[in-house]
């Protein structure tokens, strides 16, 4: 429809007494692209959101969704948004499915357009089968994923999920996260906030960290971990000498070091993936036999860390 | 607010009907309890029961036994005669007469001497019925007063004999009454009061506790959630606002359709029962969305709503009428919506009073809607507008 990213927004900042909760906020996100927001408790992930959302006056800055743009004052323009709130906002008294016509009805459909659309969005989350009942009787990750159909109802060009899996076991937070791929993959723009980072690296195409109100960072995982100057380690599982094995690796370019641990060699090199061509060929030249290699690359907790000076999680 | 506003806000107004629709909770205390309570207090307390007098005759003369006839002919008294006045001060301070009266000896011929005589007169003034008693009483005694004026006179003037005379004004009076009687019409039904307490009572009740779905509301973030829609925020309020009137409009109409066809209350002009419900309706969800926007829980605006509305309606007339209190009472009463109303109930029901004659009613229920209406909004769009 519009050419550039689905969402724009600029200089965003939010002041509450003298506190400034979000300082100066700004990225974009195109189609078929998820971002996140990574921060921890009190870092200005919901004001932020809430200021994209149009829920929470910004004292400056601009927001821009699917061309047109949106303050709290916007009515029409929040047509484009689908907000999953942090808080599971729906009725407890009433079904998933009522809930959805609900919700539905405030996006402006009805009759059978309606009727199709809460069939699609159950089907999306994986509810259909529990349909009619009432939502005070569902588990934390099925309300969850309801709160995230009452989302999808409007085909958002932009999806915001605030914190999507807080309070969620394990199975329930695995379906959440392929539906936000899947929904990814079908074109949605998609700003997903967390502190879990092991969320931003499965899900995000790019990842802003956010800690004070302030956009510190931002980039691919790749380019994050570089900021940041992080290695990768590489770990060559093999039979046969490894000693010699070892000492070639560490001639290899891009290699920094190589160690012999006795049934594996371990390697530092800045980036694990373009050793691992080179290192197969130096298995051969020794007459080692590999039985597994591992590249665990720096992860963001070690990145927010040394951004930030705090862990992630408190 | 466009069409496509309206129909957001009646999206809403309906999610909120249909949620405390749903619980049974609702249907025991807005509609079960309001008709235990008419029918407890109006088969206990009804208008239709007669006020129990004693009755000492110390004179045994005619004319105190015309007295006593007078009294006992009333639909609104029964006479129990007694032996001594001590055993009817006692019988009335124990609550077992609502009322005692002692005809002294000479009463008679005092009379009809064209002397005075000092008839004793006990009450309770803490029973609402012994104003009655007392109105009862001084009609005998005006009525007998002026049959024995009437045979002096036509003695004086055509040498009637005394006793000729009060025979014939006697008769007169009698059959004066046997007309009264035949022109009147049916006596009040015994919930004629109560009906209207519990129709002003819960209409309040109602919207006061109706609240708690509001704080629920913005509690689960439902509020915020419904703005993130291309919904307004006027659509947002009025969508949980008139839910609050509705349901108060509802309550009221069935209680007054309960008291017309199960407890045969005249509810007199219907135009006037209409609007009196409306108003008190209107007033009530102002109130409603007041309580609403300032408790902090939805238990909160329970604890605070129940005790509000019935303080409110005890200050108003509903749990007794406010004929009975003093005037510092019933001034009190009127800064309150609910004392307004019931005088609006009671002119209809028990004066058949026509719209014109509870205007003043009306203009007070119509300032109290309008103003807690009006505060409501003001409070309940500071808490829906984006901060
Ligand atoms: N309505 C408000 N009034 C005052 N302060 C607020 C308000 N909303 C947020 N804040 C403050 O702004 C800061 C950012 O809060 P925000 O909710 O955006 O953080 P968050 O990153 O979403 O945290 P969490 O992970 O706990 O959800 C916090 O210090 C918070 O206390
Ligand atoms: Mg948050």
């Amino acid at each position: 429809m519009t050419d550039g990213p689905v969402l724009t927004c600029d200089g965003l900042l939010k002041r509450y007494g003298d506190r400034l909760a979000v300082d100066g906020v700004g990225f974009t996100v195109s189609e078929g692209e998820c971002y996140g927001l990574l921060g921890p408790n009190g870092a200005g992930k919901t004001t932020t959101i809430s200021m994209i959302c149009g829920l929470v006056p910004c004292d400056a800055g601009s927001v821009w969704v699917a061309g047109r743009s949106i303050n709290a004052r916007s009515v029409a323009a929040k047509a484009a948004i689908g907000y999953v709130p942090q808080e599971v906002a729906l009725y407890p008294e009433l079904s998933a499915a009522e809930n959805l016509r609900f919700f539905g009805r405030l996006y402006g459909l009805s009759g059978a357009e309606l009727a199709r659309r809460v069939g699609e969005v159950l089907e999306t989350v994986g509810l259909t089968d529990r349909a009619g009942d009432r939502i005070e009787g569902y588990s934390g990750g099925m309300k969850r994923r309801a709160n995230i159909a009452a989302g999808l109802l409007n085909h958002p060009r932009l999806l915001v999920l605030d914190e999507p899996t807080v309070g969620v076991d394990p199975q329930s937070r695995n379906s959440i996260l392929e539906t936000v791929e899947s929904l990814r993959s079908a074109g949605l723009a998609v700003l997903y906030t967390t502190h879990y980072m092991e969320e931003a690296e499965r899900l995000c195409d790019r990842i802003g960290i956010i800690d004070g109100g302030k956009l510190v960072a931002e980039g691919t995982r790749r380019q994050l971990v570089d900021l940041v100057g992080g290695r990768d380690r590489v770990r060559v599982a093999a039979d046969g000498d490894l000693a010699a094995f070892a000492q070639r690796c560490r001639a290899l370019p891009g290699v920094e070091s190589a160690e012999d641990v006795g049934d594996a060699v371990e390697l530092v090199a800045a980036d694990g993936r373009r050793v691992l061509r080179p290192l197969i060929e130096a298995a051969d030249a020794c007459g080692v036999e590999m039985w597994s290699v591992e590249v665990a690359e720096p992860d963001l907790e070690a990145v927010f860390l040394s951004l930030t000076g705090r862990e992630l999680r408190d | 607010m466009t069409g496509d506003q309206l129909r957001r806000a009646a999206a809403i107004a309906l999610a909120n009907l249909r949620r405390v629709g749903g619980d049974r909770r609702v249907y025991f205390g807005a509609l079960v309890l309001p008709m235990m309570i008419m029918l407890l207090v109006g088969g206990v307390f009804g208008a239709g029961k007669k006020i129990v007098v004693g009755v000492v005759d110390e004179d045994h003369s005619a004319l105190s036994a015309r007295a006593v006839a007078l009294l006992a002919r009333s639909d609104q008294v029964s006479v129990r005669t007694v032996h001594d006045a001590g055993a009817v001060k006692r019988s009335v301070r124990r609550n077992l007469l609502l009322a005692g009266v002692v005809i002294p000896a000479g009463y008679g011929a005092r009379l009809l001497a064209g002397g005075g005589a000092t008839v004793t007169a006990v009450y309770d003034v803490g029973q609402p019925q012994a104003e009655d008693a007392r109105a009862q009483l001084s009609n005998v005694l005006a009525t007998q007063g002026a049959e024995i004026a009437a045979a002096r006179y036509a003695l004086a003037t055509r040498g009637v004999p005394l006793a000729t005379g009060l025979g014939r004004a006697e008769a007169m009076t009698n059959a004066a009454f046997a007309a009264d009687r035949n022109s009147k019409v049916q006596s009040p039904s015994p919930y004629a009061y109560t009906a209207p307490s519990n129709v002003v009572l819960f209409t309040f009740v109602v919207a006061l506790t109706g609240s708690a779905g509001f704080v629920q509301s913005r509690r689960l973030g439902l509020t915020r959630r419904m703005l993130s829609t291309p919904t307004s925020t006027g659509a947002v309020m009025l969508g949980e606002a008139v839910p609050l009137v509705v349901a108060a409009v509802v309550e009221a109409l069935l209680l007054v359709v309960v008291g017309w066809v199960i407890l045969r209350v005249d509810w007199g002009n219907p135009l006037g029962v209409i609007v009196l419900v409306v108003l008190a309706a209107l007033a009530a969800a102002g109130g409603g969305m007041l309580l609403g926007t300032l408790a902090r829980s939805p238990e909160q605006a329970g604890a605070i709503g129940i005790p509000a509305a019935i303080g409110m309606g005890m200050l108003g007339g509903c749990m007794w009428s406010l004929d009975i209190v003093g005037p510092a009472m019933r001034t009190v009463g009127h800064l309150f919506p609910t004392a307004w109303a019931m005088d609006g109930y009671v002119a209809l029901v028990f004066r058949h009073a026509g719209l014109a004659a509870i205007g003043w009613d009306v203009a007070a229920l119509a300032v109290f809607a309008v103003v807690l209406l009006s505060a409501g909004a003001l409070m309940l769009r500071r808490t829906v507008t984006p901060r």
